[in-house]
């Protein structure tokens, strides 16, 4: 019996509609024991198992950062570390909070894709998308699956490149995300390729998407381009209360990357992210960085500018509403000369919520001819909120320009009136701001991302006016 | 009496090679006009003459007399009789015009001629170097310490953009002024307009890095004809 | 708009150097320039509790670094009342091997409100060995304010130089004039025996 959109009633009732079915839950709680039991539920090689086992004794002994945002409510013995994915996805609609479904409603979500983002679908239509691109992919040699398939698939590839960006000793939720990760892509380019259209998470959905501790790792040979796109603009709802993901990029000479990740999290949600990418010769990396959502959210994309002439740009966007704290920035590191980095942060942060801007930038000694630049932004939208911004600026190198600027403003009240009296409502006169603030970086997402994007903030707005 | 010599010179920047085997003699007392369309190279040409930081020479030869300009620093070479305006001067705030111009000042310098040339008041000398000053007020600080150094050679990288029409027209006069005492020009602009007004003695073609032809004044009534396109690849034909 | 004003000279100053001061009448204000030239303190601890409404706090940063000289200053600002003014304006210029670490504060509370407050700290580095570091924060707890803080960490634009070359002014000539540039009205408190670095605007 198929439902309108072709799924099945076995696979969506599944979990839910049979009780009888076995479901694969661990334990609360994080062990060794409970470490190799999800290593062989995936039936990964022996030097992954080890890593993971590594790197959950060096979480054991890390400290929790001793700064950023309030982390008190995690409780690490609480917590599931693992679900089967099929089980994961078999949610009941009637659990998924109204306001999550009135928000779909509104952002005008269709109907089968709610239930997925609500996790409760299993598969929604990606396999029929992603199979017309796979096909251009294998063609070219371009390689984007899932990296629990990519441990088992391209052993050699993943070997060479996994944890050499972020090592587990980087911090105590990298080490967390080591040893516990499950999900997240692997996508491998080959020199000169260039994909015109950008890679969405979304194409090779499987039931992993928005796991807690995702691992991705992106790999670009000389001369390749590409742009990967994650996350979404509705509200994702998540059980799970603890999201600790790692991101790893690695850009070979003259190789160009943007990884754009649009991330809205239901508040219930501590959202941890260790996203790094290591520039070589005349590469250019680009984050592109939008935090609508969680209760809690803690991420510094950063570049290590290695090669000669390398250049990076982040672009950063954070929206924080009542409850919610946005602790992110950016961290720019050069290590080899003529290297460029721009920064362009921006928050808005209303109802009591709280952004914070934290960022490095670094000169080392011997990176000569190094210009950098960060601008951050924020406004208050009421007396409530709050704004910090903590940046730092160490420069060991002489033949060096670094600036940084930054402004703490509420809206502008001479624009807000101007559109009021063209007959704008208020609250879609400050929407029409924000959105304005907000467009460096709404105008870099694919078409349909920005006109979601662009209605979400009407409706977090109408929270907070009035 | 020497003259300024350019042979085979050949200047790249940014990776890119953007003057190739350009050959020029500019007299004492002689106005040179080069023209040519925006991107040809020549501010390219100009920096490389003096040594901006970001432009290389790659063969080639800058004599000012006998003296070999390219063995110098930038300020031996502005020392040696050189001068060069900037398309966009840099503001340096914290020293007021007058101080500056004190500063540089040969000993026969003078510019009294251009304070009342342009009609500046003493409160324009009082603000600081540059700051905030609108694009013809650039130049006329440019214009100001070109007489304030009287150099045997100038360089004028257009001089012309962002003046008034008022300021416009006094500058050829102005520039003769100072021909007559000695100092030879190379002019360099895209506009046949201030070039018909400024009336050189001798006008090269300069198109994508290299010099096309070097004639007289017949070559501005061409370009106000027939536009740079058409002459420059008709030139390129040949 | 009156300030109390003070200049403060490093050599006065003992290695480690804290003050910490609270602004407790309406409309109090103190304007303090510190001169950081030859002997300076390895640690400097300045708070400034701007506590009054309309209290004012505006403190100047001059510093020339040599040798080897190694100095950490903290300047805090807490505007914890209605309508307060804060200014921090900090420049140093490094040579040899100097290292310069500033760290800025503004901290604006909910009190705060209306709150007019800049931090601007620029180092200039001057020889292979300089150093320098600047962590300018702001901590905003109100949406009533206007606070804004700048930096920047670099060396002479060499543009600017070449500019000054051509009009026949030596190396060292146009590093006085940049360095003028660059401290601005903040040069006047540098002594006499450190203006021949830079130019001198003629009387």
């Amino acid at each position: 019996m198929k439902t309108k959109n072709g799924i099945t009633d076995e696979t969506y009732g599944y979990g839910f509609r049979d009780n009888h079915s076995p479901v694969f839950r661990a334990a609360p709680g994080i062990s060794v024991k409970s470490i190799r039991e999800i290593s062989g539920i995936k039936g990964e090689p022996e030097w992954m198992r080890e890593f993971r086992l590594r790197a959950f004794a060096i979480f054991q002994k890390k400290e929790m950062p001793a700064w950023g945002a309030d982390l008190s409510g995690i409780d690490f013995q609480k917590m599931i570390y693992y679900v089967k994915p099929v089980d994961r996805m078999a949610r009941s609609w009637d659990d998924v909070p109204e306001e999550i479904k009135a928000t779909f409603e509104r952002i005008g979500v269709p109907e089968a894709e709610r239930k997925f983002f609500a996790g409760a679908a299993a598969q929604y239509d990606s396999d029929v998308i992603y199979h017309a691109v796979k096909e251009s992919f294998s063609r070219r040699g371009v390689i984007f699956t899932d990296m629990d398939s990519a441990v088992k698939e391209y052993p050699d590839l993943v070997k060479r490149y996994f944890g050499t960006v972020i090592p587990p000793g980087d911090n105590k939720f990298a080490a967390l995300n080591s040893a516990v990760w499950s999900g997240g892509s692997f996508i491998y380019i080959p020199a000169g390729v260039k994909l015109e259209m950008p890679l969405q998470a979304y194409f090779r959905i499987n039931t992993e998407n928005f796991g807690q501790f995702e691992r991705t790792l992106i790999i670009a040979e000389e001369g390749s381009e590409v742009h990967y796109l994650e996350g979404c603009t509705a509200p994702v709802y998540s059980t799970d209360s603890l999201h600790a993901a790692v991101v790893e990029i690695i850009a070979q000479p003259h190789a160009r990357v943007r990884y754009t990740t649009v991330q809205n999290w239901s508040k219930n949600v501590y959202n941890l992210v260790t996203k790094r990418a290591i520039a070589q010769e005349g590469a250019f990396v680009e984050w592109v960085d939008c935090n609508l959502g969680s209760k809690v959210t803690m991420k510094y994309p950063s570049v290590i500018l290695r090669g000669r002439g390398a250049r990076a740009d982040t672009l950063s966007v954070a929206l924080a509403g009542p409850g919610q704290h946005q602790d992110a920035g950016a961290k720019m590191i050069h290590t080899a000369p003529d290297t460029r980095s721009n920064v362009l942060s921006k928050s808005v942060s209303f109802g009591g919520g709280r952004t914070s801007y934290r960022g490095m930038s670094r000169v080392v000694r011997g990176a000569d001819n190094v210009q950098m630049s960060v601008r951050c932004d924020a406004m208050l939208m009421d007396p409530e909120s709050r704004s910090d911004t903590y940046p730092t600026l160490k420069v060991d190198e002489k033949d060096t320009r670094v600036e940084h600027e930054a402004t703490v403003s509420k809206i502008g009240e001479k624009e807000l009136f101007y559109l009021r009296s063209r007959g704008l409502s208020e609250i879609a006169a400050s929407s029409l701001i924000v959105s304005g603030f907000f467009e460096p970086l709404v105008k870099t997402l694919p078409i349909d991302y920005a006109v979601e994007m662009n209605r979400l903030i009407e409706l977090q707005m109408e929270g907070s006016v009035g | 009496m020497e003259s300024l010599v350019i042979e085979n010179l050949s200047v790249e920047a940014g990776g890119r090679v953007v003057v190739k085997n350009v050959s020029l003699r500019i007299l004492p007392g002689e106005i040179h006009a080069l023209v040519g369309p925006n991107g040809s190279g020549k501010s390219s040409l100009a920096y490389g003459i003096f040594g901006h930081p970001e432009y290389h020479v790659m063969h080639g030869s800058v004599y000012l007399g006998a003296i070999d300009l390219l063995a110098l620093s930038p300020e031996e070479r502005a020392r040696a009789g050189m001068f060069l305006s900037f398309q966009e001067p840099p503001e340096i705030g914290g020293v007021t015009l007058k101080s500056f111009l004190r500063e540089v000042k040969d000993a026969s310098g003078d510019y009294k001629t251009v304070l009342s040339g342009f009609r500046i008041d003493e409160s324009f000398l009082a603000r600081f170097l540059n700051e905030g000053f609108s694009g013809g007020e650039k130049k006329k600080s440019e214009i100001l310490q070109l007489f304030a150094r009287r150099p045997k050679f100038a360089i004028l990288d257009e001089i012309d953009t962002g003046l008034d029409i008022d300021s416009l027209s006094v500058i050829p006069e102005i520039l003769r002024g100072l021909t007559r005492a000695g100092t030879g020009i190379l002019v360099i602009t895209h506009s046949t307009k201030f070039l018909g007004a400024l009336s050189p003695d001798v006008v090269s073609l300069f198109s994508n890095g290299v010099i096309v032809e070097t004639g007289g004044t017949e070559i501005i009534s061409r370009l106000e004809k027939n536009g740079y396109e058409k002459i420059t690849s008709h030139v390129n034909a040949k | 708009m009156e300030f109390k004003e003070k200049t403060i000279f490093s050599k006065d100053l003992p290695p480690v150097w804290k003050e910490d001061i609270t602004l407790r009448e309406n409309g109090e204000n103190i304007r303090w320039n510190i001169v950081f030239v030859g002997k300076i303190p390895e640690r400097v601890d300045l708070k400034i509790h701007l506590d009054a409404p309309k209290s004012r706090a505006a403190v100047s940063l001059v510093c020339i670094g040599r040798e080897t000289i190694n100095t950490e200053v903290n300047i805090a600002f807490l505007h914890d009342a209605p309508d307060t003014y804060g200014r921090v304006i900090a420049k140093a210029a490094l040579f040899d091997e100097s290292r310069f670490v500033l760290k800025g504060m503004l901290h604006v509370t909910e009190r705060g409100v209306r709150a007019d407050t800049y931090f601007l700290g620029k180092a200039l580095l001057l020889s292979e060995a300089a150093r320098g570091e600047i962590y300018p924060y702001l901590e905003i707890e109100t949406n009533e304010v206007k606070a804004s803080h700048g930096s920047s960490v670099g060396k002479l634009d060499e543009r600017d130089m070449f500019y000054l070359c051509t009009r026949g002014i030596d190396h060292a000539g146009a590093q006085a004039i940049l360095l003028n540039s660059f401290f601005r009205e903040l040069g006047r408190f540098l002594p006499d025996e450190e203006r021949s670095i830079y130019f001198q605007e003629a009387v």
